[in-house]
């Protein structure tokens, strides 16, 4: 008689074993993990805002985060990158695939670049100027998808405004501090599962064509939509967006070896610690939201055990960090 | 009788414009001790108003707000104007039709003071949050005197530069609006700061209509305080802090007890006072 095919389930199979007897800050969603990190091996990344912390992680605990443009806040200067969709662009822009049609925005007496208008908020003095920076963000971007080892992309928004003209897709709805809204220039789009996986997929199979051993980590971003387009309450729209993008990545493994999937989103959404992993604006992670998602990660993906930090237990009155805050209050 | 009055001159107008804290103040009138200067309070209350009114979904200034300093005269409107940031054209009617008009300050309110009064209900939807969530936080400045309130049991503690950030974030379009007013010329305008909430915690829910405890109440106006202050402090807009005035120990005197939320006359007469003392300051600043 043959055994019962749930009694051989590991214990992270069991709700009760993985889940219910577990700290909820020791809950470790984890899976077979296809591929590891070593300190020497040069890993970039990019994503959503949540990215960032990935990336300030994996400098502090002596990983070899590769850049390739100095100053970047990621692995080179293109800021934010949330969609899927963004990515495939920005591949193809590097390689001289595709060309926005937008090439600078006017903002008083500067320009912007449409594409990266938060890298440089104070923009350049000229069109030409902004041009030229482009180009070499592209150089740089090629030298870094051609030489890094590990690719980690933070899939963040399936929502976003495309040029009704060639279909970029801007990191912000133009109007919102840079650019001019025009209802006829400017169109929302709110990607499907099939269109993501479309844009990923050409975006991994275009990285492997000019990177054959490059691997890619994909994780989607836990903080929920700052606002939706779609005739709906924002929580329906960042519970769909990030359905979307986890089945999407999902997907993704699926169908390329060298993919594999990084749990971020479940240690923050899905430990029920949510008044712990969320600040009070119910949005931004806490550190010790961070702090879980990272040691799980260096656990499983570079064997490596981290400290758990302490952290709402100390209280800086650094002045210059509270004048920062008031500054900002008022502007 | 009518034939009973006699004019006895002219006085400068300090209007509370506000949430009903601002109402509380009333109408009196001052004179100064030479009695050559006669000031007389004025409100203009604008019912539930809270810092998110301060501003529109514009960015620009908010309509009771603007409307509430046109009709106490320190903004006027024209079709003559130049548009002025963060300022929405007002529509005019002349005969059958509304036209823009741009608002300017007018030269008369550097005489005028104009004191907002905001913010308090705000603090009771952020308190009613933290005590449902048992949220407790840092401070970055004294709180002498809050230990005689009994401790307040919080499954977390917030970080000071967090919830500094939090309520920078909650008030900003108060700040943001106040700065709009000082750039375009309103030099007289103040914000006032929280009064001091309820020290008896069946009192607080009486007024509040959710429970809280004592601690929390107090700790949380005084860095909704801190935070204007700096802030004012920063943007140039003046601070009528009542604080010192009105506690002791931190705690409120109870000779300024009006009703559980806001404070008597002997307080009204204070604000006054300070923010006398600040016009009179900015008058002689002025060459």
């Amino acid at each position: 008689m043959s055994r019962f095919p749930y009694d051989d389930r590991p214990d992270a199979a069991l709700w009760k074993r993985a889940i219910q007897m577990v700290d909820a800050t020791e809950i470790d969603p984890w899976a077979p993990v296809r591929f590891t990190i070593d300190t020497r091996e040069r890993v970039a990344s990019a994503g959503s805002c949540f990215a960032r912390h990935i990336a300030a992680n994996l400098k502090a605990h002596g990983f070899n985060y590769f850049q390739t443009e100095e100053g970047a806040e990621y692995s080179a200067n293109f800021g934010n990158v949330y969609t899927t969709l963004q990515l495939w662009q920005l591949f193809e822009r590097a390689y001289g695939r595709f060309s926005p049609q937008e090439k600078h925005w006017r903002r008083g007496d500067r320009y912007v670049d449409p594409l990266r208008p938060r890298v440089f908020p104070d923009g350049f003095v000229s069109p030409e100027a902004v041009h030229e920076a482009e180009r070499l963000h592209l150089e740089a971007v090629r030298r870094l998808f051609e030489a890094l080892d590990v690719f980690v992309f933070t899939l963040g928004l399936t929502e976003g405004f495309v040029s009704t003209i060639d279909g970029t897709a801007f990191p912000a709805c133009p109007g919102k501090d840079f650019g001019v809204f025009d209802a006829a220039r400017y169109a929302f789009r709110n990607l499907t599962v099939a269109e993501n996986v479309e844009y990923l997929d050409a975006f991994v199979s275009a990285l492997l064509h000019v990177n054959p051993s490059a691997r890619i980590l994909l994780t989607v971003s836990p903080v929920p939509l700052v606002a939706t387009m779609e005739n709906r309450s924002v929580l329906q729209s960042t519970v769909y967006s990030k359905s979307v993008l986890r089945v999407c990545a999902d997907e993704l493994r699926r169908r390329h070896p060298c993919v594999d999937y990084f749990w971020s989103y479940e240690i923050v959404t899905a430990t029920y610690n949510n008044d712990r992993y969320f600040e009070p604006d119910r949005r931004s992670v806490t550190e010790a939201g961070v702090a879980h998602v990272m040691r799980s990660f260096f656990r499983h993906f570079a064997n490596l055990e981290i400290e758990r930090p302490q952290v709402d237990d100390f209280d800086p009155c650094d002045e210059d960090v509270l004048d920062a805050i008031i500054k900002k209050a008022s502007l | 009788m009518a034939g009973d009055l006699h004019l006895v001159g002219d006085a400068v107008p300090y209007t509370y414009i506000g949430d009903s804290h601002a109402g509380s103040i009333g109408t009196l009138v001052f004179e100064d001790a030479n009695e050559t200067t006669r000031i007389v309070t004025r409100t203009c209350t604008i019912w539930r108003f809270v810092a998110s009114d301060a501003l529109g979904a514009d960015g620009a200034l908010g309509d009771e707000l603007v409307q509430a300093l046109r009709n106490t005269g320190a903004l006027h409107t024209s079709q003559a104007f130049a548009p002025l940031a963060g300022f929405r054209p007002v529509q005019t009617t002349y005969g059958r039709e509304k036209r823009p008009e741009n608002v300017a300050v007018l030269d008369s309110a550097s005489e005028r003071a104009y004191v907002v009064c905001v913010g308090e209900i705000d603090t009771r939807y952020i308190l009613h949050r933290f005590v449902l969530e048992r949220l407790d936080f840092q401070v970055p400045f004294p709180i002498d005197g809050l230990e005689a309130l009994p401790a307040f049991q919080a499954r977390q503690t917030l970080r000071a530069d967090r919830m500094l950030a939090f309520l920078g974030e909650e008030f900003k379009p108060l700040f943001v609006g106040l700065r709009l007013l000082r750039a375009a010329g309103l030099r007289t305008i103040f914000l006032h700061s929280l009064p001091p909430p309820a020290i008896d915690d069946a009192d607080a829910e009486r007024v509040l209509k959710h429970p809280s405890p004592a601690r929390l109440r107090y700790k949380l106006a005084m860095f909704v305080n801190f935070l204007y202050e700096a802030v004012c402090r920063d943007i140039g807009v003046g601070f009528i802090n009542m604080w010192p005035s009105v506690t002791s120990a931190n705690l409120l005197r109870p000779e300024y007890y009006l009703d559980g939320l806001h404070l008597n006359r002997e307080h009204a007469k204070r604000s006054v006072a300070e923010v006398h003392r600040q016009m009179t300051s900015l008058r002689a600043a002025v060459p």
